[in-house]
């Protein structure tokens, strides 16, 4: 039996995925794990390698192609099996289905029935007569949208109408209603299509603060002791030339480093706000992987995870977010350097903001809005004025698993380990 | 051919039963064509086994409405062979089930003759089978056996449902250079309607709207047709709009009719008497599952046939392993009301 290959799901809420372009071109042989197509995600671009060895054929998708999860796209024919097979097999179910490997996907599907269960949430498995699903297509309505009213929740032509009066009701100014009616009132404007990132930035942030309560908490960091330590440190490392290796000695330790190993101290502190809300449980989570928004030269942003930050020193923090920058700007980070953060640091603090408040990053708990450092007049412990370097910080929790007292908590224990940088270089987990 | 003005029907009609609408085509087919000759076992003098022919034996004599033996492979070859070499042979089979001991005649050389001889020679026989159910009188005579003959090429087959349309469609059978298949309903024998005096004729491959309705489309033939028009009344008193599409013919079906109504309804049920596996139901849905509107189905189509089962004698199971207007009503409603 030939080989099905399909279009595997590489993320988590993930239902299309984009060919990109095939390495192999139809007709060609191609060996059993070398790479075979590439497929984009908003967040990168993997490479898929090929089921098995042989000839591939009935290619049924192109570069650009936006494909539904577990679909598939074309065959691989071994030495002896026919040319004629698939014909018929194309759309049997007694097709043999066969996981294609993606590196680096961990969850890509394994075996049939996480296959099965792939296919189950794509909408071509949603129970729709043929005229509701040519009226909401007419309409655009999307039929994951509709409840349907028949047995098991077929969709009928009342439920897709009836959608549409809802739906008008709820969104009277969508985009293109939006562009319709400025075109009406003579506002002059361009119309673009928004990228997979753009799209995917709006579509998860809606849903976190339409979803999530969140409540902030704001904190203000003397930061004296902070910039001396880093200071201290650079210049160490600066004249240490001998004895440390060129890439160390070179490192400049940022305030925004110093600032994500504190988050990594404080959730060590503090494991009780390590965690995520799971559908009535809780996540917690083992160690702190804490998520850097990083802006893209392009546009839009991605938020790469230091995994285990709580075990790396100062130095490692610094090399592995110089990294990730670099390579979340050339488009070359892997699915799992974009995944499993339990909080995020989003540092605005180079623009000269004072403070903000950010949108919490589902599924994790809490963010922390990190503001610019300015000089202020501060009152000391002993009553007496001073010019200190200050930076307010806010931190947004989602109210289902942080309560107030606990990101208080938090929050108490951030500021100590930045006004007391020393603890920094601890290993306290 | 000629075919009475539908207006001037009206005022010439009188009111009798289907027997005698038949009858009456026989009449006026053997009166006006001296090629026409009516063939069948106990047609003559008894009258015909439902009383079908009745008294035509006095009028045209026994030449003209022959008494044919026991046998219907005998009887069936002899019209078949009689119309091939130029008359216009009408052969009456007692029950319709008794059709199947003559089927050689009727699938192998009536259906076939035209088209192996090249076109020359044309088999114009027109074959009468009373056909269904509800008389009590068991497996062996009350099947619907239409379908079998739907599945023949060269075969014509019609299901009149009203005294108007079996008048019409004989004389348009007696019209047609090829084998027409006429299934009458014993039960409809006695049924009365307006008839149009004089001749006229019923295409023999368009179906008819019996009743307009928007929200579902029921097809049906023969006895099915009225009640599917009793279940379309019970319906009307529950806010359902039913359409019934009386098919006429199952050979050839007509298909438009069926799918403009489908794409106006977006719901279909077939009602038949045949057995519903593989009968004229599967091929119905079929066709509008394939055609344009099945992108106009807001539900499943479904089949009403008889059970999978030989006729029972017991007139409570034979009434139950047949549609009836009940059964037609509850689907109809079910699939309405998106239970199905």
């Amino acid at each position: 039996m030939p080989t099905e290959v399909i279009m595997p799901k590489v993320d988590m809420d993930m239902s299309t995925g984009t060919l990109a372009q095939w390495h192999v071109k139809e007709g060609a042989i191609v060996g059993k794990g070398e790479p075979l197509f590439d497929i984009e995600t908003d967040k990168a671009t993997m490479e898929v390698e090929s089921p098995a060895s042989g000839t591939l054929q009935f290619v049924m998708a192109q570069g650009g192609d936006e494909i539904e999860i577990g679909k598939c796209i074309a065959w691989i024919f071994g030495e002896d099996e026919h040319l004629k097979e698939p014909e018929g097999a194309l759309s049997s179910t007694t097709t043999e289905v066969v996981h294609t490997t993606v590196i680096p996907a961990a969850d890509a599907p394994k075996d049939e029935a996480q296959i099965k269960e792939y296919r189950s949430t794509n909408t071509g498995d949603i129970r729709v007569t043929p005229l509701a699903r040519r009226i909401a297509k007419d309409r655009g309505i999307p039929l994951e949208t509709i409840k349907g009213s028949g047995p098991s929740g077929r969709i009928t032509r009342v439920d897709v109408e009836s959608a549409r009066v809802e739906r008008n009701e709820a969104q009277t100014t969508s985009n293109f209603e939006l562009a319709s009616h400025l075109e009406r009132i003579g506002v002059d404007f361009v119309h673009e299509p928004a990228d997979r990132m753009r799209q995917r930035i709006a579509k998860r942030l809606t849903e976190s603060k339409s979803t999530v309560p969140h409540f902030y908490i704001e904190a203000e960091c003397n930061m004296d002791n902070l910039l001396q330590f880093r200071s201290d440190l650079n210049s160490a490392l600066a004249n240490s030339t001998d004895s440390l290796n060129k890439d160390l000695s070179t490192l400049k330790i940022s305030i925004n480093d110093l600032v994500v190993r504190a988050c990594a101290q404080s959730l060590t502190t503090v494991p009780e706000a390590n965690v995520s809300w799971d559908n009535g449980n809780i996540i917690r989570y083992a160690d702190a992987n804490i998520s850097i928004a990083v802006s893209l030269d392009s546009g839009g942003l991605v938020t790469p995870v230091i995994r285990g930050a709580q075990s790396k020193a100062i130095n490692r923090i610094a090399t592995e977010i110089r990294s990730l920058a670099v390579r979340a700007n050339n488009g070359s980070l892997k699915n799992t350097e974009l995944q499993g953060g339990s909080f995020s640091v989003s540092n605005l603090g180079m623009y000269d903001v004072k403070a903000f408040n950010a949108i919490i990053n589902p599924p994790e708990a809490m963010i922390l809005a990190v503001g610019g450092i300015r000089k202020q007049v501060v009152v000391t412990t002993d009553n007496q004025t001073k010019i200190s370097s200050v930076m307010t910080v806010v931190l947004s929790c989602d109210h289902r698993v942080i309560d107030g007292v606990l990101g208080a908590q938090w929050l108490r224990e951030f500021k100590r380990f930045i006004e007391q940088p020393a603890l920094l270089a601890m290993d306290l987990s | 051919m000629s075919s009475a003005p539908v207006q001037s029907a009206e005022q010439d009609s009188v009111e009798m039963s289907y027997a005698e609408a038949i009858r009456d085509a026989l009449d006026i087919a053997l009166g006006e064509d001296e090629r026409v000759v009516l063939m069948g076992e106990d047609i003559g003098v008894y009258g015909g086994a439902f009383q079908v022919t009745g008294d035509l034996v006095n009028k045209y004599g026994e030449d003209r409405v022959m008494d044919t033996p026991i046998s219907e492979l005998g009887g069936a070859g002899v019209a078949v062979g009689a119309a091939a070499t130029g008359l216009r042979p009408i052969f009456e089979f007692q029950f319709s089930d008794f059709a199947m001991l003559a089927m050689e005649q009727i699938c192998n050389q009536a259906a076939k003759m035209r088209y192996m001889l090249g076109g020359e020679v044309s088999v114009p026989v027109v074959m009468r089978f009373p056909a269904g159910s509800g008389t009590g009188a068991a497996a062996q005579h009350s099947q619907s056996l239409e379908a079998w003959f739907g599945h023949v090429p060269g075969l014509k087959v019609v299901q009149p449902a009203t005294p108007y349309d079996a008048k019409g469609l004989i004389l348009a059978a007696l019209d047609d250079p090829d084998p027409v298949m006429i299934f009458e309903h014993k039960i409809l024998y006695k049924q009365k309607g307006l008839v149009p005096k004089g001749r006229y004729t019923v295409p023999l491959h368009k179906a008819e709207i019996r009743r307009a309705g928007a929200d579902i489309t029921i097809v049906a033939s023969s006895i099915m047709v009225h009640r599917s028009l009793e279940a379309a009344e019970l319906l009307f008193d529950k806010g359902v709009s039913a359409e019934v599409i009386d098919l006429k013919s199952i050979r050839p079906i007509d298909k438009q009719t069926i799918i403009e109504s489908v794409v106006k309804t977006n719901k279909l049920i077939c009602v038949y008497e045949g057995v519903k596996t593989l009968g004229i139901g599967a091929e119905i849905s079929a066709l509008v599952a394939e055609s344009a509107a099945f992108d106009y189905l807001d539900a499943p189509i479904l089949r009403l046939g008889a059970a999978d089962c030989p006729v029972p004698y017991n007139p409570e199971l034979e009434k139950a392993s047949v549609p009836q207007v009940e059964n037609i009503y509850q689907q109809a409603l079910a699939l309405c009301r998106r239970e199905l």
